[in-house]
């Protein structure tokens, strides 16, 4: 076979061929066909989608996959395991400005049992001593004093109950901060704005 | 049909409704016809290409991505059976030594015979005829160009070929069929 250089006579020439082509009749399928092709492949199992296809599709739109529920499922216990752990042992969370440059505090959380450690954090690399104060403690400034890290962080677990907690930051031993990133805050009709707890 | 018709149908085979893919059979099952008809010379083998594109095109549903029509991804399917089909065939004449391999003697058994004039008829047979010497791969590209109306990009997907590869393999069937029609060299059937 030769492929010959195509020419512009040439060219007309293949348009002609290509629409000779093109207008040739249409073969007609012998009667019955198509029902036969359709009741063959009704003896076969339904379609599914590929799995990448599902996985996919089900987020979008889910219907009843167990295996992705499940997934789903034990996402979401990693999820809070992960959260639980990296709470108790050393959870700090970033805060918002305030007089003594930045400040941090954890997001206090409680383990199971009576009594739930939660780790305090507060980011002052400016103060001298800094204590938590709060209704665990009488808030006695002397009780939990808190460590400072080398980055300026103060920090100090303690042990708490179950229930309803207030507490504050003691700074240099004569400014109270509240808790940035506190859930709930309450107003103790003394100027000072409690950071709530509850466990 | 529609192609937002036949997604929705899909969906609804995928979702659990194999029933929804009788109307899809419906619908392409002359066009596939028309395409194997002359993809195979003939009458004898096209029907079993359409049963097994379509079967092939079921069992694969589900990694049908929508990216292209559904009824070129069916042609695709449909050309690549054509070529097993064609090994088949080419083998069984290798062990049984056909009566005839001419594609014109086979076409001439196969013509229908409405057709307007005898002029017609013979230009009709002529272009079959011809169209049976080009080799499959060249056929395949012709046929969906231009029976089947595929884009030229489309022709490239379905064939799996670069898109200037399917602008040269009809430009080069076109030329084979021209120098065929006009008595010259042709090529031989593969």
């Amino acid at each position: 076979m030769r492929l010959k250089e195509p020419s512009e006579s040439e060219d007309a020439g293949l348009r002609a061929v290509g629409e000779a082509l093109r207008n040739l009749r249409q073969d007609l399928p012998p009667e019955g066909l198509a029902s036969t092709v359709a009741s063959e492949l009704a003896k076969l199992p339904p379609p599914r989608r590929s799995t990448w296809r599902r996985l996919w599709a089900n987020p979008q739109q889910p219907r009843t996959v167990w295996a992705y529920r499940v997934a789903i499922l034990v996402v979401l216990l990693g999820i809070l395991g992960g959260i639980w752990r990296h709470a108790g042992q050393h959870a700090v969370a970033p805060g918002a400005a305030g007089s003594m440059n930045a400040k941090m505090v954890s997001r206090p959380q409680a383990a199971l049992g009576p009594l739930a450690p939660v780790t305090f954090v507060f980011y002052a690399p400016k103060a001298k001593s800094v204590s938590l104060v709060g209704t665990f403690n009488d808030w006695n400034p002397e009780k939990t004093p808190m460590n400072r890290g080398k980055d300026g962080t103060w920090s100090i677990q303690v042990s708490l109950p179950q229930g309803r907690h207030e507490y504050l930051f003691l700074v240099d031993g004569s400014r109270y901060e509240s808790d940035p990133n506190a859930l709930e805050l309450r107003q103790d009709g003394m100027g000072n704005e409690n950071a709530v707890l509850r466990l | 049909m529609e192609e937002r018709v036949v997604t929705a149908l899909l969906d609804r085979v995928l979702d659990g409704e194999p029933d929804r893919f009788t109307p899809i059979v419906d619908a392409y099952t002359p066009a596939l016809y028309n395409l194997a008809f002359k993809m195979m010379g003939g009458p004898s083998e096209a029907s079993d290409v359409v049963q097994e594109t379509f079967f092939r095109a079921y069992r694969d549903l589900g990694k049908f991505d929508g990216r292209t029509r559904f009824y070129s991804w069916l042609c695709g399917i449909a050309v690549n059976v054509c070529y097993d089909a064609g090994k088949r065939r080419r083998r069984a004449w290798e062990r049984e030594r056909p009566l005839s391999d001419d594609a014109e003697a086979m076409m001439a058994s196969d013509q229908p015979t409405a057709v307007d004039t005898l002029m017609a008829a013979q230009d009709e047979a002529q272009v079959r005829g011809c169209l049976g010497r080009v080799p499959s791969t060249l056929r395949a590209a012709l046929l969906l160009r231009y029976q089947e109306d595929l884009s030229l990009q489309e022709v490239a997907d379905q064939l799996r070929i670069g898109l200037s590869a399917a602008k040269m393999r009809i430009q080069r069937g076109l030329t084979l069929l021209r120098d065929c029609m006009a008595g010259g060299e042709s090529g031989e059937a593969t």
